[in-house]
């Protein structure tokens, strides 16, 4: 790829960055900088001074850092006023009608940065992500022309705000993470302004894995044995909120235990506040933190992978538990991880507590099946996003909007 | 769609309607709503919540496992519980006099809804009859 002679300089704009910073868009960024400057592609990351997306204080120092072979440029947070922003924030989220000037004010107030928008116009092109945030809405007002989005969409009220659909159809390019994510688009582009359509056919480049050796039934014994639980229980891999589906997941997994014969424990990797309640707690397990070398070995142990997210606009966790030999069950109500499931054949959705408890009991009642699944799951992660897909796909997106 | 997923579906769901006609999930099915407010509320939906009309306080599964204490502490919770429980044992009939009479009330309701959506299907029926003539 290459402008005037030269590789093009490209830029990747994110609110916050960094090893530590937890979040799907902040992870889906640092990956995607990493192999793609690993293997060729250099770019750059703009992003914030912040580290917490609560109350994006500018704790990090300005200026130019390396991070995993990333060029970091930092810039301080513009001024923003949080209580408005949170209170437009939180209307949306409870179904308030905004007017056109309150959706701009919301982005006014969200997280943003004078310094980067300067930046990021030394770039030819710039990738910012995700788009509910005022770094990637400001970058595509200021340069449509050079910047592409990542937008990470979510089938959420904020999706559905005439600036946010506004953005989506005047940025040169848009990179969707799953075939999911462009039905939810095309959806909420069929009801915006009766009917519009993005500025170019967007193209799903999503995230890369390598080909890693499933864990050996040893070293997923070991795991189990470690957390004192026995193999082939239900995992759960994420943050501990209502808004990810964990109301949701305790409440169906107690009416699993009332129907089946042979109730099988859940785990819980990753952290949270939201506790499971009293009458099931006894089952449940508590993995907590797991470093990254023993992920995959947490996956491996587990009888089956649960995702009772809606809000998920690729689904990590999906991938991870493939390559690691093991079948998901998701949630019906996205579309994003239900097309995962239906286009690999690597898993099978709910849409109910009983679709959940049988759906767990058919999967752990019946070896041949988990492992149809999970083969099916595995092939399709390594055909469709292996790394070297994945960076194709960006390279080839980029060539076709130059 | 994945041919061997959508058997599975099948079979999922097969499984799904056995269990919720041995009488399973009941509760949970009716915590969670039909997402689609168009879809009528059916009379079997209406009969599980009369299932749920009354309530009241489960004081089994008091006991203790810790060992050789465990006969004791879960004699002295099970005597706990029945004792503190006298004014929630109040709390839960009245309950459960709101709601049986709420639930017959909107029962009688779904009658009459059914019995009006029939004869508008009937006074249609009519009407395009007569205009055929």
């Amino acid at each position: 790829m290459i402008s005037g002679g030269a590789p093009a300089r490209i830029a990747f704009v994110t609110p916050r960055y960094g090893t530590s910073v937890v979040g799907g868009a902040e992870t889906l960024c640092r990956l995607l900088a990493t192999n793609l400057t690993a293997h060729g592609t250099a770019v750059d990351v703009i992003t914030t001074c912040a580290a917490d997306h609560q109350t994006w204080t500018n704790d990090l120092p300005a200026g130019s850092s390396t991070v995993g072979g990333v060029r970091v440029r930092r810039f301080p947070v513009g001024p923003r006023d949080g209580r408005t922003f949170a209170r437009l924030h939180d209307g949306i989220q409870h179904g308030a009608a905004l007017s056109y000037g309150d959706q701009v004010t919301w982005m006014a107030n969200s997280a943003w940065s004078p310094g980067m928008i300067t930046a990021a116009r030394g770039y030819d092109w710039v990738v910012a992500m995700p788009y509910l945030f005022g770094t990637a809405f400001w970058q595509v007002v200021d340069r449509p022309d050079n910047t592409v989005l990542i937008p990470c969409l979510h089938d959420e009220p904020h999706a559905r705000q005439s600036v946010v659909l506004d953005s989506l159809c005047s940025v040169r390019g848009l990179m969707l993470n799953a075939a999911g994510e462009q039905d939810l688009m095309d959806t909420l582009l069929a009801d915006h302004r009766g009917g519009s359509r993005p500025r170019s056919t967007p193209h799903v480049v999503g995230c890369g894995f390598d080909d890693e050796p499933i864990p050996t039934t040893v070293q997923a014994r070991a795991f189990a044995g470690r957390h004192g639980i026995a193999p082939g229980y239900i995992l759960y891999a994420g943050r501990r909120e209502r808004g990810k589906g964990v109301g949701r997941l305790y409440d169906h997994y107690r009416a699993y235990r009332q129907a089946s014969t042979q109730p099988q424990p859940l785990a819980l990797m990753g952290s949270g506040d939201l506790m499971p309640p009293p009458d099931i707690a006894d089952h449940v397990v508590d993995l907590g933190f797991v470093n990254p070398a023993d992920r995959s070995a947490a996956y491996a142990a587990a009888g089956v992978v649960v995702q009772p997210s809606r809000l998920e606009s690729f689904g990590m966790v999906l991938f991870e538990a493939w390559l690691s030999g093991t079948p998901v069950l998701v949630d019906a109500g996205s579309d994003v991880l239900r097309r995962h499931c239906e286009i690999s054949g690597g898993g099978l959705w709910f849409d109910s507590a009983a679709g959940f408890g049988e759906g767990v009991d058919l999967i752990l009642d019946e070896p041949d099946v988990r492992h149809r699944l999970a083969a099916a799951g595995r092939e399709y992660t390594l055909t469709e996003f292996r790394w070297s897909a994945v960076r194709d796909r960006f390279t080839a997106a980029l060539e076709a909007w130059s | 769609m994945d041919p061997e997923v959508r058997q599975l579906m099948d079979e999922l769901t097969r499984r799904v309607d056995e269990k919720r006609a041995a009488g399973l999930y009941a509760v949970d099915d009716i915590r969670e709503p039909a997402s689609d407010p168009d879809v009528p509320y059916l009379a079997e939906q209406l009969a599980g919540v009369a299932d749920l009309a009354e309530i009241s306080p489960n004081l089994d599964g008091v006991g203790s496992t810790r060992r050789g204490v465990g006969m004791a502490v879960g004699k002295t919770k099970s005597v706990l519980a029945r004792a503190t429980s006298q004014p929630l044992i109040g709390v839960a009939d009245q309950s459960t006099a709101f709601n049986a009479n709420l639930v017959s009330y909107l029962s009688q309701l779904a009658q009459e809804v059914a019995r009006l959506r029939e004869r508008v299907a009937q006074l249609e029926g009519e009407t395009v009859t007569r205009a055929g003539d």
